[in-house]
């Protein structure tokens, strides 16, 4: 009750998020940056958590935001909300990697004679298995095909995740399937034990 | 092909279970509410820093806008002959106003074009001029009806002899003419370097020179 009090919901909650961004740019009024900050700000953390930790994830969270203002000329009518900030995130959080030289893009060649073997695992066994169990193998893949497979997974289409990655749809489709193959392999490795 | 039907289906379940594992995942996440706060306090106060910025920046360009026009008035003002309050003194005749293209006579139209092609011909102050000017200057006087048109130009001394240089940058005037008694006075004109007024009748014939005083070189 008190957070519907706080922000002005009945202007912003019945807006979708491209509109709040428009409406932002137009107005320059931080009410609907709030309510972007609050539709988005969880998901996206997530999905930075997924990819480093809590700290960096947090700080990149934080940089975005900013970067999302200092950007906010280069938002149009084409775009998509949601795809646009996790690019940018996307980018921050490949810079911080570059600076720090934790990244090590992966050969899009070495990828393609990966995954040859595909192993079963079935979907119950998944269902029963620690979270925490699924969280290492995903830790395991690669960069380019743990981010691909996390944003599909989070509902990004392949023409979306193409955007945020800035990578061909093709390369994506088949990060993704490399990365599925890999999480397989990785996981029936864990259960056989 | 049942082989492959039962991969299908498999696959696909996998997908659903992945899914799942992924929200149960996402889940385990525990949303950052202080750090969605910080969040919100920087974004507020960079949308703030923002907005102060923009009325500074649009301060800062109004008052140079200001200043440039200022100073564009001033040097405008210090480096061109002022035409628009005219000096009486020096313009015996009567007021002059910038000539519009549309009312320009034919041979304005081609002295200006031989001008910007420099191909305007010097004009001799001899004395052959001068005594066409002594008996044109009374007959155009008493013509009140008929329009005057003027170019600059400028008075280059040579050594026996000065001549009148059409200056390219400036405008071709006409004359709102009144009944006025006026004689060239060539002293004033001949003494120093200095711009005139080389007035024309209709058919371009030079019927007059008004000295523009405090004026050495042309508009540039």
């Amino acid at each position: 009750m008190l957070k519907l009090l706080k922000f002005p919901f009945w202007q912003t909650a019945d807006v979708s998020s491209h509109d709040a961004m428009l409406r932002y740019i137009q107005s320059e009024d931080a009410k609907w940056l709030e309510a972007l900050v609050h539709q988005h700000q969880t998901a996206l953390y997530r999905f930075l958590v997924q990819q480093s930790d809590p700290q960096l994830a947090a700080d990149i969270c934080q940089q975005t935001w900013l970067k999302l203002i200092e950007k906010k000329h280069l938002y149009t009518e084409q775009y998509q909300f949601k795809p646009w900030l996790y690019r940018i995130a996307r980018n921050l959080l490949v810079d911080e990697f570059r600076r720090s030289n934790k990244l090590v893009f992966d050969n899009e060649i070495e990828l393609a004679g990966e995954g040859e073997r595909d192993v079963a695992i079935l979907a119950e066994q998944l269902d029963c298995l620690d979270v925490d169990i699924y969280q290492q193998a995903l830790s395991q893949l690669k960069f380019s095909q743990r981010e691909s497979l996390i944003l599909q997974l989070q509902g990004f289409s392949l023409h979306q995740i193409s955007e945020i990655v800035a990578q061909p749809q093709e390369t994506v489709k088949s990060r993704i399937r490399y990365a599925k193959q890999a999480l397989k392999q990785i996981l029936a490795n864990r259960l056989k034990r | 092909m049942n082989n492959l039907n039962s991969k299908n289906n498999s696959d696909t379940e996998f997908e659903y279970a992945l899914r799942r594992m992924q929200a149960k995942a996402d889940s385990q996440i525990e949303a950052d509410r202080h750090l969605e706060k910080v969040i919100l306090d920087s974004v507020k106060n960079k949308v703030a820093e923002n907005k102060q910025t923009h009325r500074m920046i649009n301060w800062t360009s109004w008052t140079a806008l200001a200043c440039a026009v200022f100073i564009a008035v001033v040097s405008v003002k210090l480096m061109q002959p002022d035409f628009t309050t005219p000096d009486e003194h020096y313009i015996a005749l009567s007021e002059l106003s910038i000539l519009p293209e549309s009312k320009k006579p034919e041979f304005i139209v081609r002295l200006e074009h031989e001008i910007a092609q420099n191909k305007a011909l010097a004009v001799s102050l001899n004395q052959e001029l001068r005594d066409e000017l002594n008996l044109l200057e009374q007959t155009y006087i008493e013509q009140p009806a008929q329009p005057l048109y003027s170019r600059i130009a400028q008075v280059i001394k040579e050594k026996d002899n000065n001549k009148l240089v059409y200056c390219q940058n400036s405008q071709s005037f006409v004359y709102r003419r009144q009944s006025k008694t006026y004689k060239t006075n060539w002293q004033q004109i001949t003494r120093q370097v200095q711009l005139v007024q080389v007035v024309f009748d209709q058919n371009g014939q030079i019927v007059a020179l008004e000295p523009i005083p405090n004026t050495v070189t042309c508009p540039v």
